[in-house]
């Protein structure tokens, strides 16, 4: 199976690994050892050496300034898609997204992309806003959980990693998604 | 040959000249025999015929946003979605930075070359780029100038401006100006001149969005200088804006009473009445990409006293079909004013003039023809490019 996975972030040598960091690359390793193709799409201006056999593309953002976050992820999101074009060949069977920003990214990848024209796209949510921050009083949080119940309900399937995270999407978007907790197990289910 | 527009302004989503522009250049490609889709700002998903253009209206408010720029980036991620099954498309053509996400993505999707018409840039309007919002909207438009095959620009002032603020060589950047509506030279009053002044009174009017960069504050102080010259005049002030009440004070500490109207936003029809019944109109914007309210003026053969910067300097003649002045200059506006009011030959040759220059190169028919040549052009080019 040809897998292609989209997320802001991937380890990069030298910076302390964040979760989202973790949970990508260890994933993608699993997704490997099973036999399959992986390659992620990343964003970043310096190209990450691939891990583990997995093959990691940085994509360049020429936007540098952004007025906040909301206008970042969103922006962001969409000059990966803009520029990844050249960079990957071939057709993927599965799209692999993490969090709203990875997950705009692979939705627009198989809007717009030949490559993911027909891939399944799989969400994976470390959290969600309502358990990061207080989207009730805070405008910009407001607006990520906003986006975020949009964007998880365009995703074929939606995987959480806790179950206050399954539950928060039940109960705040109103969408079912999978309790996934160990890393190699998730990666039998995305890829049965 | 099938174009794809993308516009965030389309009717009746109209907010400032742009909408305007989308429409009629649309229409006009439609008779030459183009197939025009637009994608626009909607409140649902849906897709209507507007006179044989495709509309693709994009619900563009689906999800929660901070602040402008967000809300331009989700709905360009809307479009994006939405256009996803659209297939042989030919050209892809945006209209300033709100569409230039989208059009970049979708550029890259078709391979087909992507034109961008820049009506106006960021550093432009604002005088520069004091804000993290206006530095992102700025490095979005010159991206949209990097990424297009031609830019289009409507003036010779704003190819200067794109040249020197976005870097655009000029050998990528085609002139094609704004355009009226052909209706517009034989329009008739659709109201009495009585509802809007006495039989004796010269009327002088201004019309556009009450903010500085428009200079409707250097109407009435020129007004209120010709008043101690002329006595039978009346000013009336069309459109609204931030600068409305800062104008009323002014026009009260002036002494200027019941000389100066102001109407707030009025329908086509009536604005297009009230220049018909005018003696003047007086448009001295301080920053003026293209100007199509004075050539609005100028099809209806009304003399008009124009700004010296920007666009009306491409089409305006001094002394010929009308009159430039430095906008931040009462006295120049007062004098120019005076002598119009007072000379009706002169008025009236200036006035026919202008017309004269509107008919022979400034209705949308003539310009979507220069854009139809411009999409042949780019498209061959395209057939010979290995991409």
């Amino acid at each position: 199976m040809r897998i292609i996975g989209f997320s802001w972030e991937y380890p990069r040598i030298g910076s302390p690994l964040t979760d989202l960091q973790y949970l990508v690359a260890s994933l993608s390793s699993a997704l490997k050892a099973l036999g399959h193709e992986v390659i992620i799409i990343t964003q970043g201006s310096s190209q990450t050496p691939d891990f583990d056999r997995v093959k990691v593309i940085s994509v360049g953002l020429p936007i540098k300034d952004y007025p906040n976050v909301v206008s970042y992820g969103l922006s962001s999101s969409i000059q990966v898609v803009a520029n990844m074009r050249y960079k990957v060949n071939g057709e993927f069977n599965k799209i692999v997204c993490f969090e709203w920003g990875g997950c705009i990214m692979g939705l627009l990848a198989k809007a717009t992309q030949p490559c993911c024209l027909n891939a399944e796209v799989n969400c994976i949510a470390l959290s969600t806003e309502y358990e990061r921050g207080d989207p009730d009083s805070d405008i910009i949080g407001s607006s990520i959980a906003s986006i975020e119940g949009w964007v998880f309900r365009q995703c074929d399937r939606v995987y959480g990693l806790k179950q206050r995270t399954v539950d928060d999407f039940k109960s705040r978007f109103n969408i079912s998604a999978d309790y996934v907790p160990a890393i190699d197990e998730l990666a039998r289910v995305i890829t049965k | 040959m099938r174009v794809l527009h993308l516009s965030w302004e389309y009717p009746p989503h109209i907010v400032g000249g742009l909408g305007r522009h989308v429409y009629y250049i649309t229409h006009e490609l439609i008779r030459l025999g183009v197939k025009i889709d637009v994608a626009t700002v909607g409140y649902e998903d849906t897709h209507v015929i507007d006179e044989g253009v495709n509309v693709h209206l994009i619900d563009a408010f689906k999800v929660r946003v901070p602040d402008f720029t967000s809300w331009v980036h989700s709905f360009n991620i809307f479009m994006m979605m939405d256009l996803s099954h659209i297939s042989d498309v030919d050209a892809i053509h945006v209209h300033d930075w709100l569409t230039a996400p989208a059009g970049i993505v979708l550029k890259h999707r078709f391979k087909v070359p992507l034109i961008a018409t820049i009506h106006a840039t960021e550093y432009g309007r604002r005088g520069g780029l004091h804000s993290l919002e206006s530095r992102h909207i700025h490095e979005w438009e010159w991206l949209l100038a990097y990424e297009a095959w031609k830019v289009i620009v409507c003036s010779s002032y704003m190819a200067n401006e794109v040249k020197s603020v976005l870097g655009v060589p000029g050998d990528k950047i085609v002139m094609i100006p704004n355009g009226i509506d052909k209706a517009l030279l034989s329009f008739k009053p659709k109201y009495d001149r009585s509802r809007y002044a006495y039989p004796w009174e010269l009327l002088i009017v201004f019309y556009g969005r009450l903010v500085y960069e428009k200079g409707p504050d250097s109407v009435i102080r020129a007004f209120a200088k010709l008043l101690g010259r002329i006595s039978n005049i009346k000013l009336i002030i069309i459109g609204d804006g931030p600068m409305r009440e800062y104008l009323v004070n002014l026009a009260n500490q002036l002494g200027l009473g019941s000389k100066v109207y102001f109407t707030g936003k009025v329908s086509d029809d009536e604005l297009y009445s009230i220049i018909a019944h005018s003696n003047l109109v007086i448009l001295p914007s301080r920053y003026e990409p293209f100007g199509i309210s004075a050539l609005e003026a100028m099809a209806l053969g009304k003399p008009l006293i124009a700004t010296n910067r920007g666009g009306p300097t491409d089409f305006i003649r001094h002394m010929e079909n009308g009159v430039l002045i430095n906008p931040d200059n009462p006295d120049e506006i007062a004098y120019y004013a005076e002598m119009l009011l007072k000379d009706e030959g002169l008025a009236h040759r200036l006035a026919n003039e202008a017309k004269g220059t509107i008919m022979k190169g400034y209705t949308w028919d003539i310009i979507a023809k220069r854009t139809y040549e411009l999409y042949k052009a780019i498209i061959e080019e395209r057939t010979k490019v290995n991409w």
